[in-house]
């Protein structure tokens, strides 16, 4: 991993995991994904103390959860971790609404329910197909034998478009969206008084906007869109504009900025691990789970929060009503316990879809499947066109403890 | 007979699917076999497909 990462006197002043007293580790730290140190904070939190208080931090005190099980544990009891935003939401920045993320059921059911048909199978693969149009015209276009961004050239126009698809967004607009992710998922901006007012700003500017398409669609047929489902159905009609801006930050982070970071990742595990994907030229019908791998081993969403609505214990540790409760996915997914050798890339194994990179139970990622569809086709792709795609630089990597998220990769591809 | 009614359970949130119960909010009536349902079909909680499903032992 050292090569894929950037090296400023910033990311090589944060300690060695190791060089610390494991008390007063915090995972929330933005500068760890760029610091190379990620999964070492990771491994000695869960091997020391794997439900970990901190008191101290910029988001307060919080639990850090960091195996597998107790992950499962955790979002097995939605009625002891709550997500409502009313006790402080689904992120460690408290009382940032996302939607039906942020609600408790019977709400969240009740929201998440009326968007589900967005994602059956039959509709997954009528987007599909737009999807692969887009890909081929992409990757045919893409400059040979000279350097370009990936994130920019190839991961963000294509979730981005996909968005827009899911939105019936206009594409001549649809540069904004990203625009619209990158400000809803800096919980670090949210939580520095300097940035938080514009964010607020951006964000709302946001709901706005949507909010005019969202309207229009109510005197239409349906479309079968995001919107269109939402202003003809019953529970998701008439949102506050609080409500509404918070569900359309759900939406343009889940349809951006997951899918985008695992089709950088994606280059990265090729060039990293080869055998790995000569398996899948030589069996197509591996691309699944190649996927489901390169999700695990990059794991996306770097945490959730939940929040405690009655004094429990997890593991051990007495929690008490009201603390606050992050559950760090990555960790979980490099638990050996789970995944025996989790640094290996291991297409075959055999547990290779029980990966925790989308969390799980009732909050599981709602476009999961829309995701793993984007990148398949993607990897499909590549691999039809026989691209050859070389990294020429360490990737810059966001620095929020949100996304395990990709700035910039720099690339060539030959034919 | 409801002893040769299987239930199968998902893996991603553990929602189990009853053949004897069937689904009858989601019109799915009592006694629809899992092969039965729907190719669209996916787990009302969480959204995963069949895939993963496993059927569960008694």
């Amino acid at each position: 991993m050292s090569n894929f990462l950037r090296s400023t006197a910033e990311y090589d002043s944060v300690p060695n995991p190791y060089d610390v007293p494991v008390s007063i580790i915090d995972l929330s730290d933005h500068r760890i994904p760029n610091s190379g140190l990620q999964l070492e904070y990771y491994k000695r939190i869960r091997q020391e103390d794997p439900v970990h208080y901190l008191e101290h931090s910029k988001f307060g005190p919080y639990w850090s959860v960091t195996t597998y099980k107790d992950l499962q544990e955790v979002e097995n009891h939605p009625e002891i971790y709550s997500s409502d935003v009313r006790n402080g939401g689904c992120l460690i920045l408290d009382g940032m609404p996302l939607g039906f993320m942020s609600m408790d059921n019977p709400l969240h059911c009740q929201q998440r329910g009326t968007l589900m048909p967005l994602m059956v199978p039959s509709n997954l693969a009528r987007m599909g197909d737009a999807v692969r149009e887009r890909t081929k015209e992409i990757l045919q276009n893409l400059p040979r034998g000279e350097a370009f961004d990936w994130v920019e050239a190839v991961s963000l126009p294509l979730t981005t478009r996909m968005l827009s698809i899911i939105l019936d967004f206009p594409y001549d607009e649809e540069k904004i969206l990203p625009v619209w992710t990158e400000w809803s998922t800096d919980v670090d901006a949210g939580a520095d008084p300097k940035w938080s007012k514009r964010r607020n700003e951006i964000l709302e500017d946001m709901g706005v906007r949507l909010r005019k398409l969202f309207e229009a669609k109510k005197t239409q047929e349906p479309t079968g869109d995001v919107l269109s489902i939402m202003a003809h159905s019953e529970h998701l009609s008439n949102l506050s504009q609080k409500e509404f801006q918070g569900l359309m930050s759900l939406i343009v982070v889940g349809g951006n900025d997951t899918t985008r970071n695992s089709m950088t990742a994606l280059i990265q595990a090729m060039e990293e691990f080869p055998s790995e994907f000569d398996k899948v030229r030589e069996n197509p019908k591996l691309v699944s789970s190649a996927i489901q791998e390169t999700i695990r081993w990059w794991s996306p969403v770097a945490h959730q929060r939940r929040t405690v609505t009655q004094d429990t214990e997890l593991s051990g540790k007495k929690l008490k009503k009201g603390d606050k409760v992050i559950l760090w996915f990555k960790s979980g997914n490099y638990d050996e316990e789970a995944f025996p050798n989790p640094g290996e890339f291991n297409i075959t194994r055999d547990n290779v879809r029980r990966h925790i990179a989308f969390g799980f139970g009732i909050h599981r990622c709602f476009g999961a499947r829309l995701g793993e569809l984007q990148v398949s086709i993607l990897l499909e792709e590549i691999l039809k066109m026989g691209l050859t795609i070389k990294t020429v630089s360490p990737a810059v990597r966001s620095d929020t403890c949100m996304i395990n998220g990709f700035e910039q990769q720099l690339v060539i591809v030959e034919d | 007979m409801a002893q040769n009614y299987n239930k199968y359970q998902c893996l991603n949130c553990e929602f189990i699917y009853d053949e004897a119960v069937g689904m009858p909010e989601y019109d799915i009536p009592a006694g629809t076999r899992w092969e039965e349902l729907d190719d669209d079909w996916i787990c009302p909680v969480c959204g995963s497909e069949k895939v993963d499903f496993e059927l569960l032992e008694e």
